[in-house]
């Protein structure tokens, strides 16, 4: 029997606003750190990747992991920056325990 | 003064002082969609989806009262009635968002007490009021305010926009205020506003917090 996936909804909902603040952080930070335009990107993916396909997140949460460099925010980085490496950080965690359950 | 028909659309291809009000109606009426769709599973189930009703009504009295109509209340109307002492146009709007106001509160009354009947009356009387109320700013009162306000000014508000999202509501509350909107679009079938990138930009251009 296959272990239900946790916190499905919250982590939906936690996904949506990290979603919002990718957008941001890519406009704001783009012209420095061109990899926010692609974080924003998977972030957008995996807010689009159905719930039931563990394997397509698992491979963009590790795709997160590499461009935020383990999810340590860029020296001198704004508060907005840190909130969105946080959120995905635990995102890409939840998402971890989804592909052992 | 001229038509409105006349008057140039609100410009949403850049960030001004009615462009991300704009941007934000369009969150707004997306919520507006679902409360609707919230009201009529009242009425034909004779139970309220309290839930999602109260993740609704958080949106509406975060996003679309305290942060979307402080907006306008508390920094784009004072400085249009300041260029127009006793500009008609805002003295509606305000007596409108009180009249939205009442409506918030007997939903949340309504939820409270489990009563569907009063949930989907005072929800419908909110989605109609907003709807219009919506429409008139965005085709009459953003349209006059594009052609009144100098870019001094337009920057002067958006300044006031910032201080708002990020003194007042607190960095990340914005984003996650629409991750609940988002959310609550998907599982009911509405389109979300922010699959358009122009919205998208306009939703996301207030970025006014300070390095660690």
């Amino acid at each position: 029997m296959t272990a239900p996936i946790p916190a499905t909804a919250a982590w939906r909902e936690q996904l949506s606003a990290l979603r919002f603040l990718a957008a941001k952080v890519a406009r704001v930070h783009g012209p420095t750190h061109p990899d926010a335009a692609i974080i924003a990107e998977v972030v957008n993916a995996l807010t689009d990747t159905p719930a039931v396909d563990l394997d397509t997140q698992a491979a963009l949460g590790r795709r997160l992991d590499e461009l935020t460099g383990g999810f340590h925010p860029w020296p001198g980085s704004c508060g907005s920056v840190h909130q969105l490496f946080a959120g995905l950080k635990s995102v890409a965690a939840a998402l971890s325990q989804k592909g052992e359950s | 003064m001229p038509c409105a028909d006349h008057l140039p659309p609100v410009d949403l291809s850049r960030v001004s002082a009615t462009s991300i009000l704009s941007g934000e109606h369009r969150v707004i009426l997306q919520v507006l969609d679902v409360v609707e769709k919230l009201a009529a599973l009242a009425l034909r189930d004779q139970r309220i989806p309290s839930e999602h009703a109260n993740q609704a009504l958080e949106v509406l009295t975060k996003f679309a009262d305290h942060c979307h109509h402080g907006k306008e209340e508390t920094v784009l109307f004072p400085v249009l009635e300041a260029i127009q002492p006793g500009f008609g146009p805002v003295q509606v709007m305000r007596a409108e968002h009180v009249e939205g106001r009442a409506f918030i509160r007997a939903m949340t009354e309504a939820v409270a007490a489990g009563d569907a009947g009063l949930y989907a009356s005072a929800a419908n009387g909110y989605v109609d009021l907003l709807r219009q109320h919506i429409h008139k700013e965005d085709d009459i009162l953003f349209r006059l305010a594009g052609q009144m306000l100098t870019p001094a000014q337009d920057a002067e508000i958006l300044d006031g926009y910032r201080r708002i999202e990020h003194d007042d509501m607190g960095d990340g509350t914005h984003e996650r205020l629409l991750g609940i909107a988002d959310t609550l679009a998907t599982t009911y079938g509405v389109p979300r506003a922010s699959d358009s990138q122009q919205i998208m930009d306009l939703l996301t251009a207030i970025c006014g917090c300070k390095k660690d």
